[in-house]
């Protein structure tokens, strides 16, 4: 919920250094940019948060002056939507990314760890000098790289307790990134290629580093290819990613590239330029060897055929159709895209069928939701389409808010022609002249991708309302010897809240109010947004449209079981040994997605479960695994599809601890509206942290049941009706660990009430437990065995990272 | 037309009717709280539930429209539990009680705080009534009776417990001598023979008839103990500077201490919509309510209106109603979740709104969470 605590020192302090001067011209000019309509609240109020860093009480008041917004409304709003803050924050922001993944790999103990380092009281966000302020946020979408902290605009994966001063000096010693120049891109006339990924997860990984020494070399050497940035591979565990495409020959790829790495692997498959631009990088590199120490530039580290099994398991499987042309396509070249085979469907449409047709072509092709609900989207274009009402809105949803999932962030960064290419035709199919683009507002690649993909498709004659120029000339046109395709899109920018994805409240929010569902019948397809019809589709739902119109509906209905066509993008992460993003057939087991693709879990762990479907999802036991994956498969399970988190479990994971993740997660994002969820989760979560305290019994177990059933049966909306499902299912498979938790035992080792950290007999005496302990809770006993004091021991889990001799047990 | 079947009945109804009027058309009892004819429908308390056999779903009466081959339970066991967990679930954030414990105790059931109000705001006839329709021969019976009044009164836990069953011998006396017989403004209380106000012992499940009110309802919310905060909440109502008077000997000093009454019980008692559900579908009192919010009392001194946030249901009806008001600023929802509270606008002071319709929102909210100070 957005920040209101201390909205009294708000009102009457002075600090942020905003003086009232300052406030209303710009102000002012914002409502001019925006609008003074009612429905513009939002983004007037994200305008003034990014100027100002927060909402100042001024600007507010100022809101109630210059524009039709009401203060009920701003007030409703502003305090509703997790983004924005009505206090001052200091000068960076740390974010604490909470999503499933993160938590999963001990994110609430990083956030403690910094606290430790900040020296934050309990219930403080800003330092008291002002420099940093710290946030937990719902999921960064960086889950293979999970525990994962933004600071600013830069991401640290794979964060350790222990190691949480070495990040903030890191930031501070960086703080700003350079990524100016780094997206650039020009093909040379040779056609080679060298490829590097740059998602957001790639750069959180080091790719940034890696291009920018690929370019050096280039540079040096004068070596004969194109540096091109490209879109997501999904590999996501191994980046940095390096392809090298030579004209004529197999492009080679390589993983978890280290820059050191990069000269080698480049001057392998690709000549300098000229003879004597050979001698002069040669030489220079002598005369580096003068200059410093760094003698080993040629270690490899991998060899080529490990790397070469790892990718194959990774790849193999999978079925690219919303990723079709995965890491080959730099995000934003439109040529690139139409070359090949991009917006041919959308012609197809307009050349070669009615609208009718369309429609017909997607029910036929069985294509169902992918944002979750899984409804079919024939279906959906039908009711929509058959509207007699003259303007029609489609709408796409990406406020991916599921924790765990990153599918919509990366088609949206990676894909952004296909993504408008797909509601284009929608628009063909049901008529609609106005497409608006749902994007949450932590993705900001994600929104600056798809306002630069749209502004292309203006400016190439693509869309717009105007027609620009002669006709006949408007070779970019999708028929050509014609105009623009009457259709405008705009992006909005999610406010920060889980509820939007429901599609109700997702308008509500575009309308100016807070994002509360209602009651359908009427449903959005008849009546949504201002009453039009309007079609909601989720990202991923709109990438496979032009696959489907390009190769026909029997193709796509001849991939994936009876039920469930097609393909599905999951981003697998957690308890994994290779995390990322894949795109499989219906209908593939969840063991083979687990063991073969992600290759299992790590050595000395047993696989305990998969959590699918995310918040609304539900458990499936490894016993289970073989079941494949399947709307109605997965429904009969108790879980749910999902929008395609696929979090994996080891037996280090408390069930109990999962579920309780959850409920805090939708009771956290519950909008507040109806009884059932609002004081029925909060009930449910109260049990759940007692037994995770220890202090519940067997019949608190018998009432959460009970609760369970009455939250599904009687809430509003989808949030509320599938919040129950993860502790349905985990109690449906793991009712033992519960029931072990009414007698004070945490199976996993996991709830911190429960378990206790000891020193074994393999203990050392090096003493690095004693020195990174923050309490102090671990006497200094060189060359003697460790003894940890369980008063003070605040189970933060750093003795047992630094272990070396793996001395410290948990249970 | 429309038809459909309710309860195994078949029923005409107009294209576009609400479900929950159609229902109650036929004379079947659907609760709600949230849903107020004139108003927009909200979909918010979930206590109008009704189930639909065709497919099995729950789904909220005010907010469904009718279509044909509709097939309604509006009364079967099932769907009465669901109304009643709604209500439960409600409670449970409901830090509040319906009656005083003064009140409670009171064998006759006499509605002290309600005398204690009308004696603040100098009304002696007014009291003097209540005791008497209440008690019939006010001296003789509290003569008689032990004082349980006294003994539970609250403020004893701050300084010295109001001077109850003295106050109220006090006024028996003067009624004697002044011999008039009045009916206290708004509230119709039953005459009897003996005062004897039990608990009701109407069928459940039958609403009362309009216009009558039990003296005791059926259901009755309470707390258990309250915090130390809480009770300087309470003493917000209560006049600081009150002497207090063990005995009070004239009518000055009884209306002085009555001042000191905390007001702990709930001034929408005889008419709250959520007390009336609970009793009709039986719901006990939750225990535990302590993740509630905590009791608060927001006083706009110019208008009169209170507003106590332990008593909100987020039924969004006062927020509805205030978007009709236009061009001043008015109730609104904050926050999100479990965490929503209603409130004045961000930068603006409660005492600064809603003074001239104050009343109107009072009566509109369906607990007491809204309510005049008189």
């Amino acid at each position: 919920m957005a920040q209101t605590e201390n909205i009294q020192q708000a009102h009457n302090c002075n600090c942020g250094g905003t003086g009232a001067n300052d406030i209303r011209p710009a102000v002012e000019a914002i409502v001019a940019a925006t609008g003074r309509e009612a429905d513009k609240v939002i983004p007037l109020l994200q305008a003034i948060q990014d100027s100002f860093n927060y909402i100042p009480s001024e600007a507010l008041k100022l809101l109630y002056e210059l524009t039709e917004v009401t203060p009920q409304q701003v007030t409703g709003v502003s305090t509703f939507y997790n983004q924005f803050r009505h206090i001052p924050y200091g000068e960076h922001v740390i974010k604490i990314c909470t999503g499933t993944a993160c938590h999963v790999k001990g994110a609430d103990l990083i956030g403690d760890a910094f606290r430790r380092v900040l020296k934050l009281e309990k219930g403080e966000i800003t330092t008291g000098d002002g420099k940093f302020s710290m946030e937990n946020v719902a999921c960064l979408g960086c889950c293979t790289l999970a525990p994962v902290v933004q600071i600013d605009n830069i991401t640290y994966g794979h964060v350790l307790t222990s190691k949480v001063k070495d990040v903030l000096d890191d930031f501070l010693s960086n703080p700003g990134a350079d990524t100016a120049g780094i997206f650039d891109f020009t093909p040379t006339e040779s056609g080679n290629e060298i490829r590097v990924g740059l998602g957001s997860c790639c750069i959180a990984g080091g790719s940034s580093d890696v291009i920018t020494e690929v370019r050096r070399v280039m540079d040096q050497y004068r070596l004969d290819a194109a540096v091109k940035p490209v879109g997501c591979v999904g590999v996501c565990n191994q980046t940095p990613l390096l392809e090298i495409a030579v004209n004529g020959k197999e492009p080679k790829r390589y993983i978890n590239v280290n820059p050191r790495e990069v000269q080698d692997i480049l001057l392998k498959h690709l000549q300098p330029l000229t003879p004597l631009a050979k001698l002069r990088g040669t030489l220079d590199e002598l005369l580096d060897t003068f200059r410093t120490d760094e003698l080993d530039r040629s270690q490899v580290i991998h060899a080529d055929e490990v790397r070469e099994k790892h990718l194959e398991n990774f790849l193999g499987y999978q079925l690219h159709i919303a990723t079709e042309h995965y890491g080959l396509l730099s995000p934003l070249s439109l040529d690139e895209y139409r070359s090949k085979g991009g917006f041919e469907g959308l012609r197809r449409a307009h050349e070669k069928m009615e609208p009718s047709e369309v429609v017909n072509e997607l029910l036929e092709s069985g294509l169902r939701g992918r944002g979750g609900g899984g409804f079919p989207t024939g279906k959906k274009w039908e009711i929509v389409a058959a509207s007699a009402e003259p303007r029609k809105v489609i709408i796409c949803n990406g406020d991916e808010g599921d924790p765990g999932a990153f599918m919509d962030r990366m088609l949206l960064e990676s894909y952004p022609f296909r993504v408008i290419e797909g509601m284009l035709i929608a628009a063909r199919a049901t008529g609609a002249t106005e497409g608006i683009l749902y994007i949450r507002a932590e993705y900001p690649l994600a929104v600056s991708r798809i306002k630069a993909a749209i502004e292309i498709c203006e400016k190439e004659g693509i869309i717009g309302t105007q027609p620009s120029g002669n006709p006949a000339e408007n070779e970019n046109s999708i028929i050509p010897g014609d105009n623009p395709l009457n259709f405008t899109l705009r992006v909005f920018e999610g406010a920060g809240a889980f509820v939007c994805g429901e599609e109700t409240a997702l308008i509500a929010s575009i309308e100016g109010n807070r994002g509360t569902p209602h009651y359908r019948p009427p449903f959005p397809a008849e009546s949504g947004l201002k009453g039009l019809p309007t079609l909601v589709n989720n990202v991923e739902t709109f990438c496979m449209v032009p696959w489907i119109l390009r190769n026909g509906a029997a193709a796509f209905n001849a991939i994936g079981t009876e039920g469930s066509k097609g393909t599905k993008v999951f981003s697998l992460a957690g308890k994994v040994a290779r995390g990322g993003l894949i795109e499989v057939p219906m209908g593939i087991t969840i063991r083979r997605i687990v063991e073969e693709i992600g290759e299992g879990v790590a050595p000395g762990r047993k696989f305990k479960a998969v959590q699918i479907g995310g918040p609304s999802g539900g458990c499936i036991p490894e016993r289970l695994a073989d079941m494949p994956v399947d709307f109605e498969e997965l429904t009969r399970l108790g879980a749910m599809m999902g929008s395609g988190g696929l979090v994996v479990l080891d037996d280090s994971d408390c069930m109990v601890d999962v579920a309780k993740y959850f409920l805090t997660f939708t009771h956290e994002q519950s909008c507040g509206k109806c009884t059932f969820c609002r004081v029925g989760t909060g009930e449910m979560l109260r049990i759940i942290t007692r037994l995770t305290e220890g202090k519940a019994s067997l019949e608190d177990i018998d009432e959460l049941e009970r609760l369970c059933h009455y939250v599904k049966d009687g809430s509003l909306c989808g949030l509320g009706r599938t919040a129950p499902n993860p502790v349905i299912t985990t109690l449906l498979y793991f009712r033992n660990e519960f029931e072990a938790h009414t007698r004070g035992l945490c199976p996993a080792g996991r709830c911190k009430d429960l378990i206790k950290y000891t020193v074994n007999d393999k203990c050392i005496g090096c003493t690095k437990c004693v020195q990174v302990c923050p309490v102090d809770a671990i006497p200094y006993t060189p060359y003697e065995k460790h003894t940890i004091d369980q008063d003070l021991c605040t189970k933060c889990d750093s003795c047992r990272e630094v272990c070396p001799v793996d001395a410290i047990d948990k249970g | 037309m429309v038809r459909i079947k309710i309860d195994g009945m078949p029923v005409e109804a107009p294209e576009q009717s609400r479900l929950i009027d159609v229902i109650r058309k036929e004379g079947i009892n659907v609760p709600s709280l949230c849903y107020k004819p004139g108003m927009e429908h909200y979909t918010s308390c979930m206590v109008c539930m009704v189930r639909e056999n065709n497919s099995g779903k729950y789904i909220p009466s005010c907010s469904a429209v009718v279509t044909d081959d509709m097939d309604i339970d509006a009364s079967g066991p099932e769907v009465l539990r669901m109304r009643a967990e709604a209500v439960r679930l409600l409670l449970v954030e409901h830090r509040a009680e319906c009656e005083a414990p003064c009140r409670l105790v009171c064998p006759y059931k006499l509605d002290i705080p309600l005398m204690n109000r009308l004696l603040t705001a100098g009304d002696i006839d007014d009291a003097m009534s209540l005791t008497v329709n209440t008690l019939g021969d006010p001296v003789a019976v509290c003569a008689a009776c032990k004082g349980y009044c006294d003994k539970a009164c609250r403020r004893k836990k701050i300084d010295t417990g109001i001077a109850i069953k003295s106050t109220v011998i006090l006024l028996g006396t003067g009624y004697q001598v002044s011999g008039t017989r009045y009916q206290v403004a708004g509230e119709k209380v039953p005459e009897t023979e003996t005062g004897n106000n039990r608990a009701s012992s109407r069928p459940k499940g039958v609403n009362p008839e309009p216009g009558t009110r039990d003296p005791i309802p059926l259901f009755n919310s309470t707390l258990g103990s309250v915090t130390d905060e809480e009770f300087r909440e309470w003493l917000k109502e209560a006049a600081t500077e009150a002497s207090a008077y063990d005995n009070p000997s004239t009518e000055a000093e009884a209306c002085e201490e009555a001042s000191r009454c905390l007001h702990c019980d709930c001034r929408a008692a005889s008419d709250c919509r959520l007390r009336d559900a609970a009793g009709n579908l039986n719901v006990k009192n939750p225990r535990g309510k302590h993740t509630a919010y905590p009791i608060e009392k927001k006083i706009n001194t110019v208008s009169g209106l209170i507003f106590e946030h332990a008593k909100c249901i987020k039924c969004g009806l006062c927020v509805r109603l205030g978007a009709k008001l236009t061009g001043q600023p008015s109730l609104c929802f904050r926050g999100r979740g479990y965490e929503t509270i209603i409130t004045e606008p961000l930068y603006h002071d409660f005492v600064d709104i809603l003074n001239d319709a104050a009343r109107e929102f009072a009566e509109i909210c369906p607990t007491g969470a809204l309510a005049m100070k008189k």
